[in-house]
């Protein structure tokens, strides 16, 4: 691989990050790679939450075999697996969507994973050859990679390897708070472009959904936000040649509106397929779609 | 008749000499001159070189704090894999990504994926000393080093 072939994969990655837990990254990761794979784009979904990976249970699928968490553990393993749903989403055409789930049942290797990020152990300096080698072999268009906050350490790969972050925050005054101090981390900063989208899923003690809010509620909600001139000038500083020299702050003007019907969908043991593609003029879907399309024009796809 | 023309011979050596004496003060005027001239070229050469001295170094200097003018423009684009080799480079006998990561103030595993994609980019190698890892910029031949 040249530099210029690394640099051109570089601008083919999205990370979706967010400074909390429980504001829908992951539905949202995935609904937005369905959304955008069935534009004939060729979408990889790359589920780094190895300790609650959520990716295979939204898109249905269970591996037959390694997974991330696997090629993190194993050196010998050299390769990324990468797995094809073609087969899984074949009508009305085969999507070219592909995935690479992290292990969820063997608690042993989820818990092994941590102690070794904690312990210090290098397990990620193959990552960035493993990526860009993988994007080459399954000519991926676009990767999404979905994240865990809590995992500082492998999400500073992340940071290194892309430029352009998808920054995920619910409409409250605490994830107000923790989005702007992530705007300020060094390794977010040197993002080139970051878009911010803002969720209204609120969560119950036992992190089940809650209904969503009202519109009413949310529109006032934004607006008391956009009053308070917090957000703003922060996206805006991020986004000045003293603070960054060549990054930009966008925010994605549609909030998602989570809506009962995915909240629903979510607590189901046993999905049946997508939402967005089961549910299309749901406000969530809508938004999806609407979100899919700025993401495609603005990596040039 | 030979008495006078013996005169006159001394007469002319006598001139000769005479000549000879006076392009002699000629010369030594001349060099006094040349010597004052090429003392004045000394001096103002002296003072330039001062002058550019001081500015490279100042430069250097500069360099050191806010960028890398003297560092040759490599064909990077993406700004932080830039900076990275740019800091790299500044280590000729190479670095470990803690080093790097000091100079960038930027996080370590952060840093050491911006070293391993220089060297997938062929723009840094790296080489496993003991339990260090030595990262060390490579130019690429396109790039001119002046």
């Amino acid at each position: 691989m040249t530099g210029d072939d690394i640099e051109s994969l570089k601008k083919k990655i999205l990370v979706v990050y967010s400074a909390g837990c429980g504001n829908g990254k992951s539905e949202i990761a995935a609904n937005l790679a369905f959304s955008i794979a069935k534009k004939g784009i060729r979408t990889w979904v790359l589920d780094a939450n190895t300790f609650a990976p959520s990716q295979d249970f939204i898109l249905g699928f269970t591996s037959p075999g390694p997974t991330f968490s696997d090629f993190l553990l194993d050196p010998g393993l050299n390769e990324l697996p990468v797995y094809p749903l073609d087969r899984l989403y074949a009508n009305p055409r085969p999507l070219p969507l592909f995935l690479t789930p992290s292990e969820r049942d063997n608690q042993k290797i989820r818990f092994a994973l941590q102690e070794a990020q904690n312990s210090g152990t290098d397990l990620y300096s193959r990552i960035p050859e493993a990526v860009f080698t993988a994007m080459v072999r399954h000519r991926v268009d676009l990767l999404i990679i979905d994240t865990h906050p809590s995992f500082e350490q492998i999400n500073e790969v992340w940071m290194g390897m892309t430029r352009f972050l998808l920054l995920i925050s619910r409409i409250n005054p605490v994830d107000f708070e923790n989005l702007k101090s992530l705007l300020q981390d060094p390794s977010v900063l040197d993002i080139e472009q970051k878009l911010i989208v803002f969720t209204n899923v609120q969560i119950d003690r036992s992190r089940n959904v809650l209904r969503d809010m009202e519109n009413d509620t949310i529109v006032e909600q934004l607006n008391a936000l956009h009053r308070q001139f917090e957000l703003e000038p922060c996206a805006l500083s991020c986004a000045a040649p003293q603070v960054h020299r060549a990054g930009r702050t966008d925010i994605h003007n549609e909030a998602f509106l989570y809506s009962e019907k995915l909240a629903l969908f979510q607590q189901a043991s046993r999905r049946q397929g997508m939402f967005i593609d089961r549910e299309p003029e749901d406000s969530f879907s809508v938004n999806i779609g609407l979100l899919g399309k700025r993401v495609v024009k603005m990596l040039g796809l | 008749m030979e008495t006078h023309q013996a005169e006159e011979d001394i007469q002319r050596m006598k001139a000769l000499i005479r000549h000879l004496e006076a392009l002699d003060a000629r010369i030594g005027q001349s060099q006094e001159e040349c010597n004052a001239m090429f003392a004045d070229i000394r001096r103002e050469y002296n003072g330039i070189l001062a002058e550019v001295k001081l500015q490279f170094h100042e430069s250097v200097m500069a360099a050191d704090r806010v960028g890398y003018d003297l560092i040759p423009d490599v064909p990077l684009e993406d700004k932080k894999i830039k900076a990275a080799w740019m800091a790299l480079f500044r280590h000729p006998n190479g670095a470990t990504a803690d080093v790097i990561a000091e100079d960038l103030h930027r996080h370590r595993t952060t840093v050491s994926t911006y070293l391993n994609t220089l060297v997938l980019m062929q723009f840094a190698q790296k080489e496993r000393i003991g339990h260090e890892i030595l990262y060390k910029a490579l130019l690429p031949r396109s790039v001119g080093t002046e």
